[in-house]
């Protein structure tokens, strides 16, 4: 059955009835229609007949508007009748509601087109803000943040300046640095927990000083961890984390006390911390250990440790700097194997928290996402003043009734408002899914932590309000400095708006196709800077590799012979596996993890720079180069009987070889003294083989020298098991079990393919490019959507001069190349404003550019491309229209 | 008589002979739209036909001058109809019109009745 009320509204469409009158006679006339139809339809007429005969019952399509006309009813002036004002402020707001519901019930495509434009922008706005919520505005709840000083340390070859530090360089600066008081520090360390008979590797923040005490860390239940719960005499106690406790325990009242076994050693209870620590990295942490053994007895190697103190009463940031940069100079001195070029600065909590490069990257996407609201406000704006324009005849009829024309001002703005509502709430919609999506792919603690609180969902609905505000008024504005009264008598809509609004319009989209176009090159420049640093040559194939951490505990108390014993058999036991090709250990996986860095001095042979040669120590197993295949440059890897021979040897890398003995040939056969790190023996290595560079863990950073050890010379615990294999990912359960059989108390962890965690290092990298991609693409659908509506706009403005042109012998072509000039006009005065634009951002994030220059032509000229482009795809509909302009009913209508 | 064509039905309306009718039937009893084009229709043997775009603004504008008087009427078991009733303004103006209308008929009759008697 026909949209019988569809039938009668469209015959309606140009009676000005008020809306409920309208829908009164929508209703009768309807029901006079289906009356016909079931009685023809009864009367057993076929049912398209019926169909027809009742459509017959019009006489035409505008007769009833035509009768209708004369009636008064069909003069409500305004859909609003108290378009005066009233004083009643509420009731007038809620005439204007409705009679914005009812605007986008007549239109529903502008109202859409709108919302969606608004939303999607919302949306991006929002995912980004709870970033920033999280990194920038939610921080950790410490107290009295402003007064803690954080010390931070730059090594040598440590670009970022965010180095932790050793326990003996803690304790150094705890006893020396008298303008921090209560130095505390802290590190993250996987530690095994058996509740029952239950054992996992969870995640320890370990602390030494009072660090929560410090902090104001609040508990749950319970108390804080203190000095005293600190060294080897003291019983041995641990704090829950909230979530560990929640899950774990089921947030149990009775936990305190009890006992649990971290890494073999019983632990009573003694708290659970408040679940408000629980941001960013610190949502991770299971449970708080204090240190058990002195500060001092730890190794100066193991730069793992970040402390934090509060300022002393009266004591500035350069009073305790200076108090550091003593100490670290002192240590460097005193600890030349270990301190030499090492300096320490004071951060505050801010910088100590976020990195320079993260606060980049979060403040570029927040340029960005506003540069995408403001693209979608333009759209909007773009569409209202359109839209005002057709309307303006309605704004004149209430002016001249009396509305004032802040009045017809609100009105719209009401409407605005409306779009921004519901524009808010699919906006928050969309994010949420956005969210969803990042946590889904993300690797990173911080962005699974991404959530929508009230912080965020507060943020949300300000935009909903604010952005129609910029988007309401201006236009608005304008159409009311035109003559409103001109327009009752024009009775045309066609030319109003003039060349002033066009003027205003085609701005509008200047400033869109350039924001576009600043969009594109920001994010093609982190794509592109992601495609290097993920081509990068890392110098090995990680394609058939699986990895697996394997600690031999200190609570085994077993000596080093023993360690390496075990790790011998675990090794032997995994390349039985049938599919195992090789396997070896491995102190760091090459990339993945930053190995520690040792100063030496050659013993003999070979010729020394002026500073100590210092290089990255890798501690493996005979087989390692085997198993990962890093190719020899010369002499030969490590040989099986090498690790029973209590001479050391050493293979070292090219760079190493380079830097220091100007090439390989003199390196072979040198001997090296490292120095240990309980800084009073040392150990005498013999080059015997050199091997190809592998990357920096940092990838855009060149290969820094390295040394490879034996672990029978040089004793490791926590190593990572390495096999090589076709299937990789298949294998896990039979290398699991075969450790298992080895000895059922090795804490393993991360047992998975080299490959997977390298992806994983990218995951980040990937999801930010992604982001950066996504709104780029935005931003150029809502520019190219802008530049649609003003050469469309434009082309229904000129058809009565296009079709004299055409009358007077002007061909399609010529009228579709004017068409198109006009918008590739527009574009290119955007690309050029664009280009200005991006160049000054992208010269802001070039330190976190890679294998790309912020300059980078093709970028540019790929970007303008795109643009213009897109350009031309926008006008190709308008320009169709215009050339097929029927020259006689376009001259009529002048 | 031939069949009276709609458009021609149309003019007349303007003129009140529309109006008459129904304004008559309404006189009767109160009825709907569909109802009064139905009886128009059978009253006049299938000859008068309304158009429901003439019908329906004519009774507005009835309406509006206060002769009739529609009414949204909701009866159990069928839908909501909107009736129509004279109003007593309306009474008055149907004897005024029908009057008149009799002497109109009357004189027509008598010019063109004594042709044939």
């Amino acid at each position: 059955m026909p949209d019988w009320k569809g039938e009668v509204r469209a015959r309606l469409e140009s009676v000005r009835l008020s809306p409920m009158r309208e829908a009164e006679i929508v209703d009768e006339l309807a029901q006079h229609l289906q009356d016909r139809h079931a009685e023809l339809l009864a009367s057993g007429v076929t049912p398209d007949e019926a169909v027809r005969l009742t459509l017959n019952e019009f006489e035409s399509g505008t007769a009833l508007a035509a009768r209708m006309a004369p009636l008064r009813q069909a003069h409500t002036p305004t859909p609003i009748t108290a378009a005066v004002p009233t004083g009643a402020v509420l009731s007038d707001l809620w005439l204007d509601v409705r009679s914005g519901l009812r605007q986008f019930l007549q239109e529903p495509g502008y109202a859409w087109a709108a919302v969606m434009t608004l939303a999607l922008a919302i949306g991006a706005n929002t995912v980004i803000f709870s970033i920033t919520n999280v990194l920038v505005l939610k921080p950790l709840p410490i107290e009295r943040p402003e007064s803690l000083g954080w010390l931070l340390t730059t090594g040598p070859d440590a670009a970022n300046g965010r180095g932790r530090m050793s326990l003996p360089d803690y304790a150094a600066y705890r006893d020396e640095v008298t303008k921090l008081t209560n130095l505390a520090a802290y590190r993250r360390t996987p530690v095994t927990v058996r509740v029952g008979d239950e054992a996992e590797r969870l995640l320890a923040q370990e602390v030494v000083g009072d660090l929560q005490g410090l902090w104001g860390v609040r508990m749950a239940l319970g108390r804080r961890l203190g000095i005293t719960d600190e060294g080897p005499g003291s019983v041995r106690v641990a704090a829950l984390s909230h979530h560990f406790w929640m899950t774990r325990f089921g947030g149990a009242g009775d936990v305190i006390g009890r006992q649990i076994f971290i890494d073999g050693a019983p632990h009573s209870i003694i708290g659970v911390v408040s679940s408000d620590i629980e941001v960013g990295g610190f949502a991770d942490v299971d449970v708080w250990l204090p240190l058990a053994a002195p500060a001092e007895a730890g190794s100066w190697l193991d730069r793992e440790w970040r402390p934090v103190g509060r300022l002393a009463a009266g004591a500035t940031f350069s009073n305790v700097s200076a108090q550091v940069t003593a100490v670290a100079e002192r240590l460097a001195r005193e600890q030349p194997d270990t301190n030499h070029e090492w300096s320490t600065q004071v951060a505050t909590t801010r910088n100590a928290l976020t990195s320079s490069d993260d606060r980049l990257i979060i403040t570029l996407l927040v340029i960005v996402v506003s540069l995408l609201l403001v693209l979608a406000c333009a759209n909007i704006m773009n569409l209202l003043i359109a839209r005002l324009i057709t309307r303006r005849q309605e704004l004149a009829v209430r002016t001249a009734l009396g509305a004032t024309r802040a009045r017809v001002v609100r009105q719209v703005v009401t409407e605005s408002l409306l779009i921004g509502l519901v524009g808010g709430l699919i906006g928050l919609g969309i994010a949420t899914v956005g969210l969803s999506g990042i946590r889904a792919v993300a690797v990173s603690p911080f962005f699974r932590n991404l959530e929508l609180d009230m912080r965020v969902i507060g943020f949300a609905i300000v935009l909903a309000f604010v952005a129609p505000l910029v988007f309401a008024v201006v236009p608005t504005w304008r159409v009311l400095r035109l003559d409103l009264r001109g327009a009752l008598s024009e009775g045309s809509t066609r030319t109003v708006g003039g060349r002033s609004a066009t003027r205003g319009r085609s701005a509008l989209v200047i400033v869109q196709v350039s924001l576009a176009m600043m969009l594109l090159v920001v994010a093609t420049l982190i794509v592109r800077t992601m495609t290097a640093l993920t081509k990068i040559d890392i110098g090995y194939d990680p394609a058939s590799l699986l990895a697996v951490e394997v600690t031999v505990p200190e609570w085994k108390a077993l000596d080093e012979r023993a360690v390496n014993e075990l790790q011998r058999q675990v090794i032997d036991t995994a390349a039985a596996i049938p599919a195992v090709e090789a396997a070896a250990m491995v102190s760091g996986l090459p990339v993945i993890h930053n190995p520690p860095t040792v100063l030496f001095d050659v013993a003999s042979g070979g010729s020394t720079r002026d500073e100590r040669p210092r290089a990255e120590l890798v501690v493996t197993t005979a087989d390692f180069f085997r198993v990962f295949q890093v190719p020899l440059v010369a002499g030969r890897t490590f040989a099986s009987q090498d690790a029973s021979t209590p001479a050391a040897v050493t293979v070292i890398s090219a760079e190493a070889a380079r830097r220091y003995w100007n090439g390989e040939a003199n390196a072979i056969g040198s001997v090296l003294r490292i120095a240990k790190d309980d800084g009073a023996s040392a150990l005498d290595a013999t080059v015997v083989g050199v091997i190809r560079d592998t990357a920096n863990a940092d990838l855009d950073k060149p290969p820094l020298p390295t040394l490879y050890l034996l672990n029978a010379h040089w004793p490791t615990r926590r190593m990572h098991l390495v096999v090589r294999s076709a299937a990789p990912a298949s294998l896990a359960p039979s290398l699991r079990a075969a450790i298992r059989e080895v000895d059922p108390d090795l804490p393993l962890r991360d047992l998975r393919p080299v490959s997977a965690t390298l992806a994983d290092g990218f995951a980040t990298g990937r999801l930010l490019s992604t982001m950066f991609a996504a709104f780029a693409i935005m931003a150029l659908l809502l520019a190219a959507a802008g530049l649609y509506g003003v050469v469309s706009y434009t082309v229904t403005q000129r058809t009565p001069e296009i079709a004299l042109r055409l009358a007077l012998g002007a061909s399609p072509e010529a009228i579709a190349r004017d068409v198109v000039g006009g918008s590739l006009r527009l574009t290119l005065a955007g690309v050029g404003v664009g280009v200005i634009g991006a160049s000054l951002l992208a010269r802001a994030m070039s330190s976190v550019l890679f294998g790309v220059s912020a300059s980078d032509p093709t970028t540019y000229l790929g970007a303008a491309a795109v643009a213009l482009v897109s350009a031309i795809v926008a006008s190709w509909l308008p320009m169709r229209r215009a050339a097929s302009v029927d020259s006689v009913k376009g001259l009529r209508q002048t | 008589m031939s069949d009276i064509v709609p458009r021609a039905l149309d003019r007349e309306l303007k003129r009140g002979a529309a109006e008459l009718m129904i304004l008559s039937l309404l006189n009767a009893q109160p009825r709907h739209g569909y109802d009064l084009s139905k009886l128009i229709e059978a009253r006049s043997g299938g000859r008068l036909r309304f158009h429901i775009d003439s019908l329906y603004p004519l009774l507005y504008r009835l309406e509006e001058r206060g002769w009739i008087k529609g009414m949204w009427v909701e009866k159990p078991d069928e839908r909501r109809r909107r009736i129509y009733k004279l109003t007593p303004t309306g009474k008055r103006v149907l004897a005024d019109q029908r009057r008149t209308w009799d002497a109109f008929v009357d004189a027509v009759r008598q010019v063109t009745g004594g042709a044939n008697a």
